[in-house]
């Protein structure tokens, strides 16, 4: 009379699931590119690789939208609940975050082109560090979204402030160098704005880390880290 | 190839359909003749006079009427109805309760029994039934000449009419879903009433249609009554005295060898006939209007 | 081994307090225990056999009808032990509509919606008349059948024949309305029209609906009781027991992952 066998976890929906997951990860390779072209673009004062990344950003909003698509059709067919609704709305959140890591890289491209002289942006090793540490942020959150890994994304939180400080540091050496001489080029501008995108990436890199946390747990406010930034669960 | 097969199929049906048109035909061919032949023989008797009168009109010179010296035989029509109507009356009521109480509160082993000896005595010949009342009145009877009796042939019409009532009730009052018990219970109607309010009239036509069934059969048994009413010339005069019934009658004048008698027997026959037929045909409309009612929404 | 939710006394219409129940030596549900708030729609889901529909049938003594029935444990409702006296008192205060509706056969829609007021010995008519359209309108069938309230009810559509009962059931006033599965055998526009009903319905009566549905229990219920061979796992605010369930089981069957 009764059931509740328990039938393997291979379900049509963990594919879709899967086959989601995996377009995020290629939508998240894509705006790295694009933010490491634009940063590189800049660094090298390239017009060509920068007009590269602008050219780069239709796939990326084609990204956007085919994600969401998978994803209504997904809630439509399969109606999911538990794990599976916070996951598919993890998917779209992070989709969004994807999209803003793509448009900061653009962003940065466009500075280039304001002012294509080869020798405008002299290497500023600070926001060097900052690409570098945001970017592996990045990474790292997207490896534990992909995953579930909640130490991983918990990792990715104790790496932000570290870059939040970066860009306080950027900002205060560039108001120093107005102070000393007031006619300075238009890149300082430029730096304390780049400063600014790349703390950005960083902050939606922790954004992700927080949508696996919920995914994995279904709790989302920080408050669940504790003092020592360890998640409570 | 395929059409070989095909042919053979059309055939092999034509002849199984035919085979079976032939079987129902001469299933019917008694029924029929039956009819026919009563309808024949008994026309040629029945009349007004025939039909309400107790002395045949004798034939002479000056009256004589093709249907004279037949008759009347309306005391074996005034005892039927009268000792089938008092049957029903007794046996309906007792037979209906008998039912509601098997179908819905018999579920026990004693009620499955009670069910059981129903269906036994439906069976029991009628002859055995007639001699079985017989001997309860011979032993109770205060003087001899009260044995025989209109109240003993109702009593034997009771027995015989009592096991089919008690069985249509009880299977139409199953056929009630359980549905219609829940609802009622749901909604906090006691069980008794939830059963003479609801669930009786749900299975309602059924059971008056078992009821006329019943009637029906009851009316045309002569056994019982040969050995409890035994027969009365004059007419119905009490319910301690003899009386006359239709297939009794039939039985007598049909064997007499007199001739007047058997066309007489003929034609009681035939009212006996139509008298069943009107009965069966009452209880089909009746339960076909009740199907059209309920069926509305399939 | 389960989560429950615990209310203010206030709040309590049926406290269910270890309940088994049996069929003859086979036990369908096994002491269970919790509280059904009053005023809103609690669901009860969980894999075909977890007890759904005879935990439901305990709450109004339904279930003692079925031969070889055995209840054990209390049910209070307001306070009171149901099974302390007589069942047809519990059953005019504890209403149900069930999976496949029954509306009485040869009975028009009017007998059928009056049906429990007229057996229980109402007999002016005004006072039926009221009662009738007042069901009807709250079962959201007036509009519908006002034209034709003398025609036999078993002429409705599978969807109305069911707010026929649903009528009939809130015609007596009861205080609690018990569904059993009610949209089970009917189509999506059927169903939508009666879960809006159900929506209506929790200001003025606490409901306990049975469904196999759990988008429907999603959509219509405040709380939910998840049911598990014959145990009870889990009972919360449906919102966050969808979202993130606190038992594992409770997870594993709104996943679908039970055969």
């Amino acid at each position: 009379m009764s059931e509740g066998t328990l039938i393997p976890s291979k379900r049509p929906l963990d594919e879709e699931i899967a086959s989601i997951k995996a377009h995020l990860q290629e939508m998240g390779e894509w705006s790295i590119e694009m933010l490491t072209d634009g940063m590189e673009a800049l660094a090298q004062g390239d017009a060509d690789l920068a007009r590269k990344v602008v050219a780069k950003d239709d796939r990326l909003d084609a990204f956007d939208v085919d994600i969401e698509h998978e994803v209504i059709r997904v809630l439509v067919t399969r109606q999911p609940a538990a794990r599976d609704a916070r996951t598919l709305g993890a998917c779209l959140k992070v989709g969004t975050y994807l999209d803003r890591v793509g448009r900061l890289g653009l962003d940065i491209a466009k500075y280039v082109r304001q002012s294509p002289s080869k020798d405008q942006f002299p290497p500023f090793s600070l926001l060097q560090i900052m690409q570098d540490q945001s970017i592996a942020m990045l990474r790292v959150s997207l490896d534990a979204f992909d995953r579930g890994d909640i130490e991983k994304a918990r990792a990715v939180y104790e790496a932000d402030d570290a870059v939040d400080e970066l860009n306080r540091q950027v900002i205060k050496e560039c108001i120093v160098a107005l102070e000393r001489d007031p006619l300075q080029p238009p890149q300082i501008v430029a730096y304390v704005l780049v400063s600014r995108h790349l703390e950005r990436v960083a902050d939606n890199a922790c954004k992700i880390a927080e949508k696996t946390i919920y995914m994995e747990t279904g709790h989302r406010r920080r408050e669940f880290l504790t003092p020592d930034n360890k998640v409570s669960l | 190839m395929k059409t070989r097969t095909r042919t053979r199929r059309k055939v092999t049906d034509l002849t199984v359909r035919l085979l079976m048109i032939g079987c129902v035909a001469i299933a019917l061919i008694p029924l029929a003749s039956i009819l026919e032949t009563t309808a024949v023989q008994g026309g040629r008797v029945i009349s007004w006079h025939f039909l309400t009168s107790a002395e045949p009109i004798p034939c002479t010179i000056t009256n004589a009427t093709p249907t004279c010296s037949y008759g009347g035989i309306f005391p074996a029509i005034e005892g039927s109805f009268i000792m089938l109507g008092v049957a029903a009356l007794i046996a309906m009521p007792l037979g209906i309760l008998a039912g509601i109480y098997l179908a819905e509160f018999g579920q026990h082993r004693w009620g499955r029994l009670a069910s059981f000896i129903v269906d036994v005595l439906s069976g029991v010949p009628s002859i055995v039934v007639g001699l079985f009342v017989y001997s309860l009145f011979y032993i109770l009877a205060a003087n001899p000449e009260d044995v025989y009796s209109a109240f003993s042939g109702s009593i034997a019409l009771v027995v015989i009419m009592l096991p089919v009532v008690v069985r249509t009730t009880e299977e139409s009052l199953r056929l009630v879903p359980r549905s219609v018990r829940e609802a009622a219970a749901a909604l906090g109607i006691p069980r008794y009433k939830a059963t003479i309010r609801i669930v009786l009239p749900t299975g309602g036509a059924a059971v008056v249609t078992g009821g006329i069934l019943a009637v029906a059969r009851a009316g045309g048994e002569a056994a019982p009554l040969l050995l409890t009413a035994l027969g009365n010339r004059l007419g119905f005069i009490g319910f301690n005295h003899p009386a006359e019934a239709m297939p009794p009658l039939i039985y007598q004048w049909g064997t007499s060898g007199y001739g007047n008698w058997v066309a007489d027997a003929w034609g009681m026959a035939l009212v006996l006939i139509l008298i069943m037929l009107s009965l069966s045909l009452t209880a089909r409309l009746i339960l076909a209007r009740r199907a059209r009612l309920i069926g509305g929404s399939a | 081994m389960s989560s429950v939710v615990e209310f203010p006394d206030a709040r309590v219409k049926i406290r269910i307090q270890e309940v088994s129940a049996y069929y003859r030596t086979q036990r369908a549900i096994e002491k269970i225990s919790m509280q059904i708030p009053s005023g809103t729609v609690t669901a009860i889901i969980g894999p075909s056999g977890c007890g759904k529909s005879t935990l439901i049938r305990c709450l109004n003594r339904m279930h003692e009808v079925s031969p070889g029935a055995r209840v054990e444990g209390r049910v209070l409702l307001d306070g009171e032990d149901i099974y302390a006296g007589d069942p047809v008192d519990v059953r005019r205060r504890v209403g149900m509509v069930f999976q496949k509706a029954n509306p009485f056969p040869t009975m028009t829609i009017y007998q059928n919606v009056a049906a429990g007021l007229r057996l229980n010995g109402e007999r002016h008519h005004d006072v039926l008349d009221k009662a009738v359209i007042r069901s009807l309108k709250q079962a959201a069938l007036w509009d519908e059948v006002k034209e034709k309230v003398h025609l036999p009810g078993a002429q409705l559509s599978g969807g109305q024949q069911q707010r026929l009962c649903i009528a009939r059931a809130l015609a007596v006033e009861p205080e609690v309305l018990l569904m059993d599965e009610p949209c089970s055998a009917l189509d999506p526009i059927a169903t939508a029209k009666i879960e809006t009903l159900i929506a209506s319905l929790k200001e003025q009566y606490t409901v306990v609906i049975v469904t196999h549905n759990m988008q429907q229990a999603a959509r219509v219920a405040e709380y939910t009781s998840f049911l598990y061979l014959g145990h009870l796992i889990e009972f919360g605010k449906t919102a966050e027991m969808f979202e993130t369930p606190k038992e594992p089981l409770t997870e594993q069957y709104l996943t679908g992952r039970f055969g």
